[in-house]
């Protein structure tokens, strides 16, 4: 077989060894899995799941009602109370679970629904080019330039107690412009390419073509922006709830926090009013960014390629340095292929 | 030149499309709030200040709305923002002109520090890939998927109230007269630096995270290996060709992340009670005071449109092919 | 060798323009890329048309596959003017007239599967005049007729494959089997052999010999190559600068050039049974085709222009059977360059000594 053009693609740094021959799509799909066995992506998935698993079944294994009062004030954590108890004896274990539910589910919804606005704004910018281009990239910058947080304070605070599903389309309706820029940018440089331009000659219609052609190629890209946009809403949520926008009847994480801020439970060394809820809010936003590390590196073939033979490189005391193509001068070198080293975590 | 002229008008599209936001806003909200707010205060009220009120929020229904739309912007322009409900009978536009300064030197001080931390290390770690050095990403990752105020909680616990370095709130000494004294400023500085600390921590692994990827990416370029062919000393090479073209990016992102820290900045007002716009926005929603709301909304736009127009310049300053553009 | 004067042409240009309009800073100029060719392809019969990057060739395929508006002219389908306006006179273009790429790798959509790829094409152009779409047996029939006709067989090794997963022959083969199942009449060829390895550029050049015998598809043939148009096509138009320079069947052309500038192209294209001799300067570069010169665009490089070349633009000036040439030195007029024409291909000139 004939050398390849000198185009890196993942799939070529991959398996630099592919032969003609092999049978259907195993190639592939094995590249598809590899981006599932990477430790950081499983990892975040794991996490991401056990709270999606305690956001639905929270408010129903919860030891208590969140607001029902009780004999033990401020007390901290005991047997009955696993994360100690509120100002009033409420148990805090039970307002973090049932708290579970606001924050994922304002995440999720307001992640997706900011993603639909950035996929079609972007796509279509990028695309059509030209008058409508300009008037939705002015759209995308004002709305990016704007300042989230007190943009969604303002309109979010004179709603009194907001229910969960208008948090959520008020922060996509701030959110999407970031995710809208990128896939615009990368519209733009596939509709150049010479695919979407013979697709176009052979007579492909234009839907088609951004849907079919051009869309499939975007799906690494919108899937980090979906991942990005998830931890912020996430985080913005909390915070609003911490401030006292989202109302006191729907527990959040935030609103645990709240509580502890109002009460002072800081003055009264009461951490374990709020270590646990920020824990978890940490454990959310660390899990989603390691999902979106994991994407990077599929999608970059740069970062990919020198971290994974940076550290078996490490092993035979060559420092792998990014631009330069490390040499090892001993005489028992083995040639550097991916089956010598174990995969890239 | 032309540049320049091309971004002045979006930033003013900008404004004014936070202006027009402002002004439709409380006219679609259900039930309305003002009016029973006036009548609450009928006689501390002057007849002016009913009617800024009144323009704010529309609640002259014999003018049509474009009229009402024209009036406002005036009003707006003049710099009459209403008057602040909660801090009755005080100006909204006083409260911020109070305010304001402390947040300014605030975001100030700790981005510029967290920019200047991030983009060295970042630089240091995207030069020397695959090493002991990467294991500073997990943890700057770690800080910054922690909601600032959390982290500032934390902050507070550990420094101020198990161990008494920093104090726990406000922006200086209750009790000091306001002034240049040293004894007020030390007391400034000693207040600011646990909420700057707390920011820089949170904000400076976006930083390093971009920096490094930058590195990578420019580290592989042609004119990167020429350098180092050419017999340059390593740091050299690293500083001044791989970052200098590197960090060109982190400016323009810079400007972009300017919401985002000022939005954290806010959040780390309440948590220390700092005097500055934030914790008068969270005063405010805490109040309901809707003027107030609105104005620093208002003012906390503007300013960060006049960031972006300063790293602007900065940019084109330091990047010659933007210049030629035009 | 088929006649070109016999039978209508497939596809024919007449007087084709396209100026791309500048923006910016140089608004109100534009660049001449195409400046009114006329050039003709009939069914079995294969013409080149040979350039430098910027001559305008690529554009052409472009214009003639109704990929981009012209700025004036016309194109004829099957003695019918076409202007692509609107989705269905497209289709009805696309469905006769199909092009392939210069680049296979980028040509082809890296997240498809040959499979999809081709299905894609059976089903837009209803494959033998059937509305309905193809499916389950009757599709993989198709596919699998199609992959033959192009070569790579067995088929069912190649059908399920990525682009990144076939090698650059290959994946070209994939753009030909494409363009095929449109069944078109016209085959433009934007220099389909350029990014391949040398070692089958032959296999491709024949695949392309084949279907114009067998199938008796027009097909363009745009290159750079001077030397392989003399291989595969019947007729050769060399292009510079945006105008046709010179045309004629591809023998003619290329043994006995005409104009300076086909005879600078032979002359690049390395032989190595040729004595060396000695290689006439050849200053300057390819003009400005935003502001083209005043005379003949090739008179800043060619060593036998005078003043009338660089005054006065020469039309297409016939000499022979078929055959026309741009320049002034074949005109009947008392001012024109002396051409040197044969003595500096066949005979050793006295400057040998100085190479």
């Amino acid at each position: 077989m004939t050398a390849q053009p000198a185009q890196l693609t993942p799939q070529e740094v991959e398996q630099p060894n592919t032969t003609a021959g092999v049978k259907r799509g195993k190639t592939d799909r094995g590249n598809q899995l590899l981006f599932l066995r990477n430790a950081k992506v499983i990892s975040g998935l794991i996490v991401l799941g056990f709270f999606t698993v305690i956001a639905i079944i929270g408010p129903a294994i919860a030891p208590y009602d969140p607001d029902a009062l009780g004999d033990d004030i401020v007390a901290p954590p005991s047997a009955q109370h696993w994360f100690g108890t509120a100002s009033l004896g409420q148990d805090i274990f039970s307002q973090v679970l049932v708290g579970t539910r606001s924050v994922m589910f304002v995440g999720f919804v307001a992640g997706i629904l900011a993603t639909i606005i950035a996929v079609v704004v972007g796509v279509t910018a990028g695309y059509l080019g030209g008058a409508a281009d300009e008037g939705l990239s002015l759209l995308s910058n004002v709305f990016l330039v704007l300042p989230a947080l007190p943009l969604i304070i303002i309109i979010a605070g004179p709603l009194d107690g907001a229910p969960n599903i208008v948090v959520a389309v008020v922060i996509a309706v701030t959110a999407w412009a970031w995710g809208a820029r990128v896939l615009r940018a990368q519209t733009l440089s596939h509709r150049r390419r010479d695919y979407v331009e013979a697709a176009r000659a052979n007579g492909e219609s234009t839907p088609r073509i951004v849907l079919a052609e051009i869309l499939p190629n975007l799906s690494a890209i919108i899937a980090s922006s979906f991942v990005g946009t998830v931890t912020f809403a996430i985080l913005t949520q909390v915070t609003l709830a911490f401030i006292g926008v989202t109302g006191l009847d729907q527990w959040s994480w935030g609103t645990v926090l709240f509580n502890a801020q109002s009460n002072q439970a800081l003055l009264r060394g009461a951490w374990w009013w709020f270590v646990p809820a920020g824990l978890c809010i940490a454990a959310v936003g660390v899990a989603l960014a390691l999902v979106n590390f994991g994407i990077d590196e599929f999608v970059n073939p740069r970062l990919r390629s020198t971290g994974k033979y940076a550290r078996a490189l490490k092993k035979r005391g060559v420092r792998a340095r990014v631009g330069f193509t490390p040499v090892d001068r001993r005489d028992d070198a083995a040639p550097l292929t991916p089956s010598t080293q174990k995969e890239a975590s | 030149m032309r540049f320049f002229v091309r971004r002045g008008i979006f930033y003013l599209v900008t404004l004014w499309a936070a202006i027009t936001i402002n002004f439709f806003l409380p006219r679609m909200m259900p039930g309305d709030p003002i009016s029973a707010l006036i009548a609450s205060k009928q006689g501390q009220i002057t007849p002016e200040q009913a009617e800024s009120i009144r323009v704010l929020f529309g609640l002259d229904n014999q003018q049509s709305l474009w009229q009402q739309y024209t009036s406002y912007l005036s009003q707006i322009l003049h710099g009459d923002l209403g008057i602040a409900f909660s801090q009755f009978p005080t100006p909204v536009s006083m409260i911020i002109k109070d305010t304001l300064p402390w947040t300014l030197g605030l975001v100030g001080l700790s981005t510029i520090i967290a920019v200047v931390i991030g983009t060295s290390i970042g630089t240091y770690i995207g030069w020397r890939r695959g090493t002991k050095a990467d294991i500073v990403l997990p943890i700057t990752t770690f800080f910054s998927s922690v909601p600032y105020f959390w982290f500032g909680l934390v902050a507070i616990l550990v420094f101020s109230v198990t161990w008494h370095i920093f104090p726990s709130s406000k922006g200086y000494q209750p009790g000091l007269v306001p002034g240049w004294s040293w004894e007020f400023i030390s007391s400034v500085l000693w207040h600011g630096a646990l909420p700057a600390i707390t920011i820089v921590l949170s904000s400076v692994a976006g930083w390093i995270l971009g920096m490094r990827n930058m590195m990578v990416t420019v580290g592989s370029e042609d004119y990167v290996t020429v350098a180092q062919a050419k017999g340059l000393p390593e740091r050299r090479v690293m500083v001044s060709y791989a970052a200098r073209n590197a960090v060109l990016p982190q400016i323009s992102s810079f400007a972009l992340a300017l919401g985002f820290v000022v939005g954290g900045t806010l959040i780390m007002e309440m948590v220390f009670s700092y005097p500055g716009i934030g914790y008068a926005l969270f005063q405010a929603v805490q109040a309901k005071d809707y003027p107030l709301m609105q104005g620093c909304f208002l003012v906390i736009t503007l300013s960060i449109l006049i960031f972006n127009l300063i790293a602007d310049i900065v940019y084109a300053f330091l990047d010659p092919r933007t210049r030629q553009e035009g | 060798m088929s006649s070109p004067t016999d039978a209508v042409p497939a596809l024919e240009a007449r007087a084709l323009t396209k100026h791309f309009r500048l923006r910016g800073r140089s608004r109100g100029k534009a660049v001449h890329a195409v400046d009114g060719v006329d050039l003709q392809l009939h069914r079995g019969a294969v013409v080149a048309l040979v350039g430098e990057s910027g001559s305008g060739k690529s554009t052409i395929a472009k214009l003639l596959s109704l990929l981009i508006p012209r700025t004036a002219g016309d194109i004829v389908l099957d003695g019918e003017s076409v202007h692509g306006r609107g989705r269905r006179a497209f289709k009805r273009h696309a469905s006769r007239v199909q092009m392939i790429f210069q680049d296979p790798f980028a040509s082809l959509n890296p997240v498809h599967t040959v499979r999809y790829t081709l299905t894609r094409s059976l089903r837009i152009h209803g494959v033998n005049g059937r509305s309905g779409s193809l499916r389950g047996d009757d599709l993989e029939a198709a596919l699998h007729e199609l992959l033959t006709r192009v070569q790579l067989t067995p088929a069912t090794r190649y059908v399920d494959k990525y682009p990144h997963e076939l090698s650059g022959g290959q994946r070209q083969r994939v753009a030909i089997a494409r363009a095929l199942a449109a069944d078109p009449e016209v085959l433009l060829a934007d220099e389909p052999i350029s990014m391949l390895d040398v070692s089958i550029r032959l296999g491709i050049l024949n695949l392309l010999k084949s279907l114009r015998d067998d199938m008796n598809i027009a097909i363009l043939y745009i290159t750079h190559d001077i030397a392989s148009a003399r291989y595969f096509a019947d007729r050769t138009m060399v292009m510079y600068a945006g105008q046709v320079v010179e045309r004629g069947s591809s023998e003619a052309v290329t043994q006995s050039p005409a104009h300076p500038y086909t005879r600078l192209l032979l002359e690049s294209a390395p032989d190595p049974d040729a004595p060396p001799r000695a290689t006439r300067a050849d200053a300057g570069e390819a003009p400005s085709l935003v502001s083209p010169p005043e005379g003949c665009r090739f008179a800043a490089r060619c060593p036998f222009a005078n003043d009338l070349c660089r005054s006065q633009t020469p039309q297409l000036l016939e000499i022979g059977e078929g055959r026309s040439v741009r320049c002034w030195g074949y005109s009947a007029r008392p001012d024109r360059p002396h051409v040197d024409l044969i003595s500096a291909v066949a005979a050793p000139s006295a400057e040998e000594g100085a190479a």
